[in-house]
């Protein structure tokens, strides 16, 4: 009878086997390194993004939010990216393990290193502003990506508790029409008591959060109105690009020019909401 | 077909070298590794003789096609014997209770005595049959480490290439596998 090597010989031989080329090998070996890298930098910027989420969230609002801190912090953390984050924190681990020599370190010292990398280049990243500008583009392409990514809309979208958030599209006698971020219609309602942050320009098209309280049925009277993306405001020094001696409160563009969700009803009006001083 | 050149005086790497160039050289590795794994796969298994032929014949193909894969800075026999360790795996056949453990001599028969210093009256017949019949109530991992360490002699080294867990682990799971082959073997006699 005869032996396996003898049958495995045969095999060869009969069935004309070949060894891989050498290519298929190297191939295969940078497409890991390709798939770890790529990973490395999509963490990265989901982590940048998280960042950017965070702390554009109203963190002293939580004692007038009525919040516990934990409580405050499960409404406003970015789940979808911490998705992501942890799903590309999970490629690199197990693309490292495929590496020639990626098998003879700890699990524990691979993630925690991955980890530290990808915290490292999104904390960089951030600090370049690109997590800022990632977000604006998700904004602007996404139709979707506010009411799935943005945790801070869950934070926001309350109006029974006295939080409304969306764009503004129209300006009212008293105040401005608003559509909030799932796109339900509201009319907001101002008064001289009403705080506007800083810097903050009312234009159709701005994106606000705004304290106050549903005093009817879509109606909802603001007492502090916010910028929806604070660091987007334009700094002191910044030349509004469309007009000189214009009201107050009249647009200066954005820095990063917002393109409505939806399409603004008039787009010829620029609204400005004249405010009793 | 295949002639048997000589390969007395070539290392596994020379072979495996040689063999991309002339697939005659690769009738040496088969002749070099065929009764070693073939022994393993019956320690850490309950197939039979044809199964295990089987078994050794995708693994002696998997090692043809792969040829230009293998990484020179791995011994080869750690890699052969990773590839046998996956096939075991695909197979099903590593879960499987109660190996055959062929037999057992007396080198390995020293090495178990002095390293769970059992009792040195007794016969080294009967401490073969002890020794296999503990290994048999093993967990599969356990009783392949312990074959790994103590039958086909491998380093820590060479057990985490096989493997492919770090060494630290490897330690980890030979102190773990020693306790539970401990624990199952006849109290008086440890």
């Amino acid at each position: 009878m005869p032996s396996a090597s003898e049958k495995v010989l045969k095999k060869i031989e009969e069935g004309k086997v070949t060894p891989k080329p050498r290519w298929w090998f190297v191939a295969r070996r940078y497409s890991v390194w390709t798939v770890a890298v790529v990973s490395l930098v999509l963490g990265s910027l989901a982590f940048s993004l998280i960042l950017y989420l965070l702390t554009n969230q109203d963190w002293n609002l939580r004692p007038t939010a009525g919040h516990h801190f934990l409580s405050w912090l499960l409404l406003s953390l970015p789940y979808a990216w911490i998705v992501f984050f942890l799903l590309f924190l999970a490629v690199i681990y197990f693309n490292f393990r495929q590496f020639k020599k990626g098998y003879k370190y700890p699990a524990y010292l691979v993630i925690i290193t991955a980890c530290v990398t990808v915290v490292l280049f999104g904390s960089v990243a951030a600090g370049l502003g690109l997590h800022r500008r990632l977000h604006t583009l998700f904004v602007n392409s996404m139709p979707f990506y506010q009411t799935i990514f943005d945790a801070r809309v869950n934070a926001w979208e309350r109006p029974q508790a006295g939080f409304l958030a969306g764009q503004i599209t129209a300006g009212l006698d008293d105040g401005f029409s608003l559509r909030d971020f799932r796109r339900q219609d509201w009319d907001v309602t101002m008064n001289s008591q009403t705080k506007l942050e800083d810097e903050l320009e009312l234009v159709v098209g701005e994106e606000v959060k705004i304290i106050g309280q549903e005093i009817g049925p879509s109606v909802f009277s603001a007492q502090e109105i916010r910028g929806w993306e604070r660091d987007e405001r334009p700094g002191p020094n910044a030349v509004p690009i469309i007009l000189q001696g214009a009201p107050r409160n009249f647009l200066p563009a954005p820095i990063f020019p917002k393109r409505p969700l939806w399409p603004t009803p008039n787009p010829t009006f620029k609204a400005i909401i004249n405010l009793s001083q | 077909m295949f002639s048997l050149p000589n390969c007395l005086d070539k290392s596994d790497n020379e072979l495996v070298t040689l063999s991309l160039k002339d697939k005659n050289y690769f009738r040496c590795i088969l002749e070099r590794y065929e009764e070693r794994l073939k022994r393993y796969i019956f320690r850490l298994s309950n197939v039979n003789l044809e199964e295990a032929e089987d078994i050794l014949q995708e693994v002696f193909l998997k090692v043809y096609k792969n040829l230009n894969g293998f990484d020179p800075d791995l011994k080869f026999s750690s890699w052969i014997y990773r590839i046998t360790h996956n096939q075991m795996i695909s197979r099903h056949r590593y879960k499987q209770a109660r190996p055959r453990l062929v037999a057992i001599n007396e080198e390995i028969i020293k090495r178990i005595r002095s390293e769970f210093d059992l009792e040195k009256e007794v016969n080294n017949n009967y401490l073969a049959e002890e020794i296999k019949k503990v290994l048999a109530q093993l967990k599969p991992a356990h009783r392949e480490i312990l074959v790994l360490k103590f039958f086909e002699e491998k380093t820590y080294e060479e057990i985490s290439d096989i493997l492919k867990k770090p060494t630290g682990t490897v330690a980890t799971m030979i102190r773990a596998a020693k306790q539970e082959f401990k624990s199952k073997w006849p109290e008086k006699r440890i």
